[in-house]
């Protein structure tokens, strides 16, 4: 089966093609102006964007669709909303018979989304027109929580390890007071993969919902361990650093106030039910923090 | 067992770096030493109670040598070079290899006939950033690496042979340029010249300021070096399409799609709370490293030394052309 894949020079991309067997026959999309160094040897490639696909579809029985616009707000209605529906209308021109969409957790219709995120708008749109039209191809989509592992080439989560890596002791506010679902790559992967076997529909890939220390901790443990995170209940931080940071910015010491540090972030949570699935077998989160402070350190990162 | 080391040339080099560098390895000792000067070789005998010769010839006939390490002045490296590695001694040479490509040449096929180990002295890559920037640029982190920007600016030797142009083979592109090369090469393959110039700003009778354009498959560098400072300056800046770094001995920088990284002396900071940072005391040690590296090839007998003679040769090239285009453009 030779499957086009969209994204393919992005972070889920770049994994999903060194795990692509002989059954599955990727074949990467890549603009025109990105790196080709980091595909595996001897993928085939084809020139082009979500905005000219050109012939890219021609002989393909198989689309994944990864590419969006994770970070860049102004791209998000065009690349992930019509870009999307640009894709699927050249699939069914190509007559293809498989279609695997890569959502995120917000967009899966149980999980309530972030009406603020531009980023989940976009998903959630793109989700009317993977699953309120007739396609003549199956459709799959993945709602993967946060997603980590080795081949992180932006660095996205290298703000996550670094803090942990250069800081003997870690107190608030080095640390806010975030939550967080953390799934592995292979997961999300294996997951695209059983799509492509032929099972079309929803899939959710969610770990359990951790809390900073447990993730931290774990960085901690993966680095050299010399990082002592220091558990300081949430009332001194709002009661007490916050007031501190506000006063030290008042006198012109510290460049921001003391706000930033009691919001609480969200990377993926999701209602206790829905913890723990997918339709592969999963690695642990400790793995996917593991694997990521273990790339890091192998191209020099840290 | 422990590997036999004689030392050729018994300047600086050889007494504050390779000898405590072989000294400190566990697989090797310095057993004997050769220097031409007899003062020096007076002075040298007594402080490390070695037996000294006056030529690397002497020594090799009274010792049973497994590694020669060449501390000379470039002219004389070749018959050195080529009398250890006939003797079947693994070579440790000090840069530049030779004075121009030919005579390299000439060494590594020695060398390559011998089958013995050998590394030019090169030490750059053994500083703690110019690992790691060799890392997260090989490991493609910056995307398509599209300029290098090197400027190695150093005070005047005060040795009077490097205004030698029959010993020194050159300036200060010959003296200080192979380190910035080898690290290029590793990185890049083969370059072509683009355009060069070379001055003499000091009245010296070789220049003391070098220029040069490379172009490599992918990125330009552009490469400049002097002996004109008081105090010296070593910088590299690299520019891919998806970040960049810029590194001293001392601080390591760069950025990765807007995240930014740090490293002092290849070291993360023990404390960074953003607007301070705090990095660990460095004992960080090139010239031990490169020495270490050495003899842990050595002692394996793996020729692939990070520089072996063959490295020397393509640096050696690189020289040449930059002194050829220099000359053919009326630069110099
Ligand atoms: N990472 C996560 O935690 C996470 C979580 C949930 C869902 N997801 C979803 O997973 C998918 C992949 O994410 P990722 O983390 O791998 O993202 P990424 O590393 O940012 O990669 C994005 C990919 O999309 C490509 N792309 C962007 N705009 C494009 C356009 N107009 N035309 C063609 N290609 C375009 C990029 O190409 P260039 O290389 O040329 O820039 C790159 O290959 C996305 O759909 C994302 O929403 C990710």
């Amino acid at each position: 089966m030779r499957v086009l894949v969209t994204g393919a020079t992005g972070f889920v991309g770049l994994n999903l093609l060194a795990a692509m067997g002989e059954d599955h026959e990727p074949v990467a999309l890549v603009r025109p102006g990105s790196t080709t160094a980091r595909l595996p040897d001897g993928v085939e490639t084809v020139e082009g964007d979500l905005d000219s696909l050109g012939g890219a579809l021609d002989g393909v029985d198989a689309v994944v669709h990864l590419a969006a616009a994770v970070y860049a707000e102004s791209a998000m209605a065009a690349t992930n909303v019509a870009g999307t529906e640009r894709l699927l209308d050249a699939a069914a021109e190509a007559g293809i018979d498989h279609f695997v969409f890569l959502s995120t957790i917000g967009a899966h219709p149980h999980v309530e989304s972030d009406p603020d995120s531009a980023y989940q708008r976009s998903k959630v749109a793109a989700e009317e027109l993977l699953f309120e039209a007739d396609h003549p191809f199956d459709v799959a989509a993945v709602y993967p929580t946060y997603i980590l592992g080795p081949r992180d080439y932006r660095l996205t989560r290298y703000e996550h390890v670094r803090p942990v890596a250069a800081n003997r002791l870690l107190v608030p506010p080095l640390y806010t007071y975030d939550e967080y679902n953390v799934v592995h790559v292979e997961d999300v992967v294996g997951t695209v993969r059983h799509c492509l076997d032929g099972n079309p529909g929803r899939h959710l890939v969610t770990g359990p919902n951790l809390t900073t220390r447990q993730v931290l901790g774990t960085i901690a443990d993966a680095t050299d361990g010399q990082c002592h995170i220091l558990p300081v209940p949430y009332s001194v931080m709002r009661w007490g650093i916050k007031p501190a940071i506000d006063l030290l910015a008042k006198v012109g010491v510290s460049p921001v106030g003391g706000a930033a540090f009691t919001e609480r972030g969200d990377y993926g949570t999701v209602p206790p039910a829905l913890t723990e699935r997918a339709p592969v077998a999963q690695r642990s989160w400790q793995s996917a923090l593991t694997d990521t402070v273990a790339w890091y350190r192998e191209v020099g990162i840290l | 067992m422990t590997l036999s080391v004689g030392v050729v040339g018994a300047g600086w080099m050889a007494t504050d770096y390779h000898v405590p560098g072989f000294d400190s390895h566990p697989e090797t000792r310095v057993v004997a030493f050769a220097e031409a000067s007899d003062d020096r070789r007076a002075t040298v005998a007594a402080e490390l109670s070695l037996p000294g010769y006056p030529d690397a010839a002497a020594m090799l006939a009274a010792h049973d040598l497994d590694i020669v390490s060449v501390c000379t002045p470039p002219s004389t490296h070749e018959d050195i070079f080529v009398a250890a590695v006939e003797d079947g001694c693994h070579v440790l040479c000090e840069k530049p290899l030779a004075t121009d490509a030919a005579t390299a040449r000439r060494m590594a096929d020695a060398a390559d006939e011998a089958g013995v180990v050998t590394q030019v002295g090169y030490l750059h890559r053994y500083y703690g950033n110019y690992q790691r920037a060799m890392d997260i640029v090989s490991n493609t982190l910056l995307g398509d690496v599209v300029e290098v920007t090197v400027a190695h600016h150093s005070t005047p030797p005060t040795q009077g042979w490097y205004y030698d142009q029959s010993v020194s083979g050159g300036g200060v592109v010959r003296d200080l340029f192979p380190h910035s090369l080898d690290v290029l090469l590793d990185l890049f393959g083969q370059p072509t010249v683009e355009s060069a110039s070379v001055q003499s700003r000091g009245g010296r009778a070789v220049e003391d300021l070098g220029r040069a354009t490379l172009s490599f498959d992918g990125p330009t560098a552009t490469v400049s070096a002097s002996w004109t400072q008081t105090e010296g300056v070593s910088r590299v800046l690299v520019v891919g399409t998806e970040g960049w770094l810029e590194l001293s001995p001392e601080r390591l920088e760069g950025d990765v799609h807007g995240r930014p990284f740090a490293f002092e002396h290849g070291d993360l900071p023990m404390v960074d709370i953003g607007l301070a940072d705090l990095y660990p005391a460095s004992d960080e040690d090139p010239h031990r490293a490169r020495i270490h590296d050495f003899a842990d090839h050595a002692a394996a007998g793996d020729r692939a030394t990070t520089a072996p003679a063959s490295r020397g040769v393509a640096v050696a090239e690189i020289i040449d052309a930059v002194y050829e285009q220099a000359d053919a453009g009326g630069n110099r």
